[in-house]
């Protein structure tokens, strides 16, 4: 699968067809069909509770979808692979491991020997600034730390596809902006397919090639935008600020639907207009 | 990190004995930048532990002593009955003679004897309690049907009291230890399963995922992810149910398994000899606590990450 020698492979292409997916009585999504192409960075966006990160637990193979079909790489999913790695907000670090018994745990999986495993560990900690961390344990480091290394975990197996349920949500505004950007190098390097469950309009502007606006409960796809700017991106830029626009007028309208009765709704409506006149 | 500083030198100054629990003879203003240039945490986290146990060593002692004194007192003034509670003048040096063996026939018993008997029937079932828990607490979260139906029986049975297993184990396997491990077995096995059960279930849901995009196999899954996970709940438990294993052993052993400690002091009471009650329960509790610090030490060690901070 994993090609380690640099040999060129195929960049891992996703494709949803027609896919649904109940828990239960509750129905997640509904007949969402969606091509990811190979090696883009793909961010889906839209209110919670539509069905989002049910598309990532299906691409991942930690769930089954109840109707349609899901293909990572031209196979049907069957359960989980080495070639999908998962990346949560909650970094998911184990706490009983240091810094380099987290980014190794993969390897020894592999029954990788424990000092070949470390080692290589060792060198991929210090490619983002931790070197001096690895024998720190999860509660030891911050935030962003925690996060740099859950990133580096799950690039350790060169996995074809990561997908990653809105990562950075934790962090603090400037944490979130550099995690960004190690995001982008880190993932530029490799030909890794991305997709990004986020709530943050400026993340997804940033990051995105391709931007799917989920919607509704159950949940399906509005829209599909493609975002074909050179990166680093300036968020100011005529184009992205007028996507901007569109998505938040978009995000309002959804959230309305279960979370607040009309009353309570033109109430904070009429408090906002007034503020702005 | 920086920010660490000024809040490690501020503890160093309130904790002026640190450096001499350290051993070192440095003074307090090399200290200070000694914490500077190692890493703040352990430079300050080691020392206050030392010192903390310490001072909670010597609270202890404190306590004792004042109750001792009080005692006393009472005794010598004759607010208290002397032949009911006998003060620690008359108690502690029987205690250091070892009191004389007691009992007759086969039901004779030696002071360390008694000690040693109760001591290796807690253990055994105690340490058989948390296997055959664990084991068992495993097998309920990894198959649905032995959740529908043993795990009904293991929660009606975990309320019950050990001692109501006594006739049961003596008719079972006869007077003498195997009654009592069985019995402290029974105290433990019920509720700690269902902690164990407790304890693996809310393993988070994402870890776990996380753990299988790793590829994990399933049998990896237990040792490697749900099991150290699960860890520091399992410890508290684990910790919880020596006193219920303590008690059990010592019930029994008043209720019919005529050796051990337990029996020592239904001897005491026999014989109307309070100072070897007084003597067997000081003992209980001295090795109860023993036992516990000595958990805890374990716990420290098993589960070294979360004292790390």
């Amino acid at each position: 699968m994993t090609e380690m020698n640099g040999k060129k492979r195929r960049p891992t292409q996703v494709v949803f067809e027609n896919v649904s997916k109940r828990f239960g009585e509750k129905q997640a999504t509904k007949d969402v069909s969606l091509k990811v192409p190979g090696g883009s960075f793909t961010v889906i966006i839209g209110p919670s509770g539509c069905g989002k990160s049910t598309m990532l637990g299906l691409a991942a193979g930690l769930d089954e979808p109840s109707e349609g079909y899901v293909f990572v790489g031209g196979r049907e999913v069957a359960g989980p692979t080495e070639n999908v790695a998962l990346l949560f907000q909650h970094y998911n670090l184990f706490p009983w491991l240091s810094a380099c018994d987290n980014v190794a745990f993969a390897f020894r999986n592999r029954g990788m020997p424990r000092k070949e495993a470390r080692r290589r560990a060792m060198e991929l900690l210090a490619n983002v600034g931790l070197g001096d961390y690895a024998d720190k344990v999860p509660d030891e480091l911050s935030g962003g730390m925690k996060q740099r290394v859950a990133l580096v975990r799950a690039f350790a197996m060169q996995p074809g596809l990561l997908l990653m349920d809105e990562p950075f949500a934790a962090l603090d505004h400037q944490t979130r902006r550099i995690m960004q950007n190690y995001l982008l190098m880190t993932w530029q390097a490799t030909d890794a397919t991305v997709i990004m469950v986020t709530h943050d309009l400026d993340e997804a502007l940033y990051l995105a090639d391709r931007l799917v606006l989920f919607s509704g409960s159950p949940g399906t796809i509005s829209e599909v935008i493609d975002i074909d700017i050179p990166r680093p991106r300036k968020l100011d830029e005529d184009f992205l600020a007028s996507i901007r626009q569109r998505l938040e007028a978009h995000l309002e309208k959804e959230v309305a639907y279960d979370e607040f009765t009309e009353a309570e709704l033109a109430k904070v409506m009429g408090f906002a207009s007034a503020g702005q006149a | 990190m920086t920010g660490n500083r000024p809040e490690s030198k501020l503890f160093e100054n309130s904790i002026p004995n640190t450096a001499e629990h350290n051993g070192s003879k440095t003074d307090k203003s090399t200290s200070a930048e000694v914490s500077q240039v190692r890493t703040p945490r352990s430079a300050t986290v080691k020392p206050s532990r030392m010192s903390m146990a310490w001072s909670e060593a010597g609270w202890l002692l404190f306590a004792w002593l004042l109750i001792a004194a009080l005692w006393e007192l009472g005794a010598y003034t004759e607010v208290l009955n002397p032949r009911i509670l006998p003060p620690p003048s008359e108690t502690i040096p029987y205690l250091l003679q070892g009191p004389a063996p007691a009992g007759i026939g086969a039901q004779r018993t030696t002071f360390i004897g008694a000690i040693l008997d109760t001591l290796s029937r807690v253990a055994i079932g105690y340490l058989l309690g948390i296997f055959a828990a664990m084991l068992v607490g495993a097998l309920i979260v990894r198959y649905k049907a032995l959740r529908r139906v043993c795990f009904p029986i293991v929660q009606t049975l975990a309320p019950v009291s050990p001692v109501a297993w006594i006739p049961f184990a003596i008719a079972l396997v006869g007077i003498g230890s195997p009654a009592a491990i069985f019995v402290v077995f029974m105290a433990i096995f019920g509720s700690m399963t269902v902690s164990a059960v407790a304890a693996f279930d809310s393993v988070p849901e994402e870890m776990l995922k996380v753990g299988r995009s790793l590829g994990t196999s399933s049998t990896h899954m237990w040792t490697r992810v749900i099991i150290p996970a699960a860890a520091p709940d399992l410890m508290v438990m684990a910790r919880m149910s020596f006193f219920a294993a303590w008690m059990a052993v010592l019930a029994g052993e008043m209720a019919g398994i005529n050796s051990g400690l337990g029996y020592l002091i239904i001897l005491g009471q026999q014989m109307y000899n309070m100072k070897l009650v007084m003597v067997g329960i000081i003992t209980i509790g001295v090795l109860g606590f023993a036992i516990d610090r000595l958990l805890l030490l374990i716990q420290r060690r098993l589960l070294w990450w979360e004292y790390r901070r």
